[in-house]
């Protein structure tokens, strides 16, 4: 954990907390790791497959001239964003290592939860203080707090069904749903 | 119908009184098995044979199990001596070497758990952790928790499933699952004739298996069904044993007592996270210390609507529901 990119959120919590209105508390995903961290913003970047995005992309902008074919990425099917499919949408198509919002400012993938934000306020929010989100490590110290795309693939956000495995035993003489009369 | 006629049994004034020679039958068949309190109390103590402790040359019987003390008054040095003797005795019964401990509550530390009903899709990855960390019954299955599917838009238990099967969530289904609330006024400590189960002061309701009688009393007084009995001796494989025990939490149960969920204690005391919340895929699931305001369970407390069940009972549970 490199502790310039750690971004605490116990800090935010008292802010919520003082100030009444989360949505106007800016995440303070830059912000510089506070003496206890507790909470602590899991990063994205080192489970990424193929992270630096420039160990292709350079390569491929030099020999292509543009860089537009999808091949190496044929896994990828977007389903976000109503039909949308430009990766330019959130990637900064020029340096591929970084993400770009609405505002044109670029950020890391470590903040992907920035770009997010811009239209699922409501979900960032809840994330933020903890009530949306998975967290890992202890409860007493540090914790983990998963982003958005540890969960939900960016492209394709809608978490599939899954099969539910064996619930309790049905007693031998219950009557079943919709059994009574 | 016939109906049975009942006789009572007077005491006898003149003649030969057999009373002595049933006592001695009694506490010779009692003897000649391996016995436990709960066995004790059913069989021989309608005869009055409190006396059995001076009979001598049984070596099946486990004598330091039978007069043990409650857990509540046993020093340092006892509980050393009882968790010895029981990874002794659980090594046998299941052939898995096992370590029993028992953290003890922190200062200052209140758990509960805050369970997203927005995000739960009733895929039941909490409560078969839950099985395997606490080394519940395979056969027949036990499981502390109970996930129930309700149609979206209501919240009527008695209309709820939690024998759903498939592939979930499925559509317009909400899933709620319920374990032990570790009440605030718990109703099913103060039924306990013996005090097996009790209040820590970290919110947690545990309870002694040694020290349960298996009245079931408490089984009756939950209001949210939270207790399981055990009808037969737990059969865990012993690959599947979870090794590390904590004597208030997931030892190795025996037949004719109660358990309940405990907020993995052996865990949550160590600083862990409880397994069923690790478990969870979709992370519904919240766990901390009330009394840390930067938790996330107060920080949910404190910003989202959440709710209880039967809050008119004021038994004051310590498991919160909210959507978000």
């Amino acid at each position: 954990m490199l502790p310039g990119y750690a971004a605490t959120l116990g800090a935010l919590g008292a802010l919520v907390a003082a100030c009444g209105d989360p949505a106007v508390a800016d995440l303070p995903s830059a912000a510089p790791t506070k003496e206890r961290a507790r909470v602590v913003v899991a990063q994205r970047e080192g489970k990424l497959r193929d992270f630096p995005c420039s160990q292709c992309h350079d390569k491929v902008v030099s020999a292509q001239g543009v860089g537009r074919s999808r091949a190496p990425h044929s896994d990828v099917v977007v389903e976000h964003f109503d039909g949308g499919t430009r990766c330019g949408l959130c990637h900064d198509v020029r340096a591929m290592n970084r993400l770009r919002l609405f505002s044109d400012d670029r950020i890391g993938f470590d903040e992907s939860h920035r770009l997010c934000g811009q239209c699922h306020s409501e979900k960032v929010k809840d994330w933020s203080f903890g009530a949306h989100g998975k967290h890992v490590g202890s409860w007493r110290d540090t914790r983990y707090r998963l982003t958005c795309a540890d969960c939900h693939n960016p492209h394709r956000p809608a978490v599939p069904q899954s099969r539910a495995l064996p619930g309790p035993t049905f007693p031998p003489r219950g009557i079943p749903k919709g059994g009574h009369r | 119908m016939t109906r049975r006629s009942v006789k009572l049994k007077l005491p006898v004034v003149g003649g030969r009184d057999r009373n002595a020679e049933r006592v001695e039958a009694c506490t010779r068949a009692g003897l000649e098995r391996p016995m436990d309190r709960r066995g004790f109390l059913s069989g021989l103590a309608t005869t009055g044979v409190a006396a059995a402790g001076a009979a001598t040359g049984c070596g099946e019987t486990d004598w330091d199990g039978f007069f043990q003390k409650h857990y509540k008054e046993m020093s340092e040095k006892d509980k050393h001596d009882v968790f010895a003797r029981i990874e002794r005795r659980s090594s046998q019964a299941y052939g898995r070497e096992v370590r029993i401990e028992d953290p003890p509550a922190e200062e200052g530390v209140l758990f509960a758990f805050c369970i997203s009903l927005s995000v739960c899709n009733g895929n039941r990855a909490c409560v078969h952790a839950c099985v395997q960390e606490n080394n519940q019954n395979r056969e027949p299955a036990m499981q502390y928790i109970k996930v129930i599917e309700l149609d979206r838009g209501t919240m009527n238990l008695e209309r709820g499933d939690p024998y759903y099967e498939g592939e979930v969530p499925r559509p317009g289904k909400v899933y709620l699952p319920m374990q032990c609330n570790q009440c605030d006024n718990p109703p099913c400590t103060k039924v306990c004739p013996v005090e097996a189960t009790w209040k820590e002061p970290d919110g947690i309701v545990v309870i002694d298996y040694d020290w349960c009688i298996g009245c079931r009393y408490c089984m009756a007084a939950c209001p949210y069904e939270a207790r399981r009995f055990n009808f037969a001796s737990p059969s865990v494989p012993a690959a599947d044993i979870n090794p590390n025990q904590g004597y208030l939490s997931n030892r190795m149960r025996k037949k004719g007592v109660v358990e309940k969920c405990h907020f993995c204690l052996h865990r949550t005391r160590k600083g862990h996270y409880p397994a069923c919340l690790e478990a969870c895929p979709t992370g519904a699931r919240k766990f901390g210390n009330l009394h840390d305001p930067s938790s996330e369970v107060a920080q949910i407390i404190k910003n989202k609507r959440v709710f209880v069940l039967k809050e008119e009972l004021n038994t004051v549970p310590r498991v919160y529901y909210y959507f978000d």
